[in-house]
């Protein structure tokens, strides 16, 4: 419980530090920095925003609404001591913000988090690192020059980095759309080494983001699908489909990958979203791996579930039964007859 | 749900005529929705459009006019194999 502003008036920031890190909601911190906001230091701002970036769901929702007007006072502390704020500090309330997603009038902020970031790369540790790098790719901020200074110091520091911070860096790169071929290289031979710590969403995302960014990594990918391979019985429908759509993509044959990601997807092919059916289709086709029990399986869920598609899950669909040379009446069926009908009610 | 793209509508009419799937219905609301979005297709998705009407032999005269015109317009667009699939 937060206590009254007029007993605790003469707290150190080491005390404040404290209830801070005990705060449990959302509301409590906001409350905190309401009554001692002027008391803050850079540590205690760190953390404010470190425990505002691991809120609830519910809680991430009530600061989202009206544009973030609850957070205005502390962004604006922040956005005025942002050059103070240590590797932690940075790196936690860039995490913060990405995870906030609060569209607008954080502009500035942003940009002295980015200036701060620069400074401090140097300091970075790996999580600061990766944090860092999945913020601002998770943000859309588009800032070539920080992430040009973070690839260096990643790969410098590659075999302190957890399974999770390597995937979510090697992620936050491939969709910052940022080329650091050195980078993968270290993260490539390092990830091969120690592929088994991996849990299978860290496979996938990993192997997705080589495919995306275009790099090659051959011995990397052999290392993966035979762990994936493995494992496959862990994967959730999203893994399997992401992780045929990087070989796929990245035309790297897996055959023994393929089968077995075919056999359990054809088993639990039900579970499979509208959006994973037609990618994990695409993917087989793409590959040229012939799986007629998968693609049987697909067509059947797929065929009472044309409702549920997005324009592009249908189109992609048709595309994938025909270019693996599928035959499935009843589906391309039921994708005509939705197609047709979505196409006449949407023209004017 | 946004609509189709010219992408989604190239794909399906692609896939239903490589398939040899007759789905008038289908075809028929594809074509008109092209026509009508002509102008939205990069060359490719024109070039493939025109391929699957001409495969299952369907006739679409106000498509394929709207193609036509959109391809003489933006000829230079085109690459060599889009132009063949065209013609």
């Amino acid at each position: 419980m937060v206590r009254s502003a007029s007993n605790v008036k003469s707290l150190s920031p080491r005390q404040l530090n404290g209830l801070i890190s005990t705060a449990e909601h959302a509301h409590e911190l906001l409350a905190l920095h309401r009554q001692h906001g002027h008391a803050f230091d850079r540590v205690n701002l760190a953390t404010c925003w470190s425990k505002l970036g691991r809120v609830s769901a519910a809680e991430r929702v009530w600061l989202q609404s009206d544009n973030g007007a609850r957070l205005l006072a502390l962004r604006k502390q922040t956005t005025r001591q942002a050059r103070s704020l240590e590797a932690r500090g940075v790196s936690s309330t860039a995490h913060a913000l990405a995870k906030l997603a609060i569209p607008a009038a954080w502009e500035h902020l942003w940009q002295e988090l980015e200036r701060a970031a620069l400074a401090r790369v140097s300091e970075f540790n790996p999580q600061n690192l990766a944090n860092t790098a999945w913020a601002f790719a998770t943000a859309g901020r588009v800032a070539p020059a920080l992430f040009d200074a973070m690839a260096p110091e990643a790969a410098r520091h590659v075999r302190e980095f957890s399974p999770q911070g390597m995937a979510n860096t090697a992620w936050a790169f491939a969709t910052a759309g940022i080329a650091a071929p050195a980078f993968f290289d270290a993260i490539a031979a390092e990830a091969a080494r120690r592929v088994r710590e991996f849990k299978p969403q860290e496979l996938a995302n990993t192997a997705w983001a080589f495919t995306a960014a275009g790099i090659a990594a051959p011995a990397f990918f052999d290392a993966i699908a035979a762990e994936a391979a493995r494992r496959v019985r862990d994967f959730s429908p999203q893994n399997l489909a992401n992780t045929a759509w990087a070989f796929a993509t990245a035309g790297i044959a897996a055959p023994a990958l393929f089968d077995a990601i075919a056999a359990e997807a054809a088993r639990r092919v039900r579970d499979f979203n509208p959006q994973d059916q037609p990618n994990t289709a695409w993917a087989f086709a793409t590959a040229g791996v012939s799986a007629p029990a998968l693609f049987d399986a697909i067509a059947a869920e797929a065929a009472r579930r044309v409702r549920d598609f997005s324009p592009q899950n249908l189109a992609n669909t048709a595309w994938a039964f025909a270019n693996a040379g599928h035959t499935a009446q009843a589906l391309f069926d039921a994708i005509a007859a939705e197609t047709a009908r979505r196409v006449r009610d949407f023209s004017p | 749900m946004r609509n189709f793209n010219p992408q989604d509508l190239a794909n399906t009419a692609w896939a239903f005529a490589t398939t040899g799937h007759t789905a008038q219905a289908l075809f028929d609301a594809i074509a008109a929705e092209a026509a009508r979005r002509v102008g939205e297709f990069n060359p490719q998705g024109l070039a493939n459009m025109a391929w699957a009407f001409a495969t299952t032999g369907r006739a679409a005269p106000a498509l394929f006019d709207a193609i036509a015109a959109e391809t003489a317009w933006r000829v230079g667009e085109f690459n060599p194999q889009d132009l063949a699939n065209t013609a």
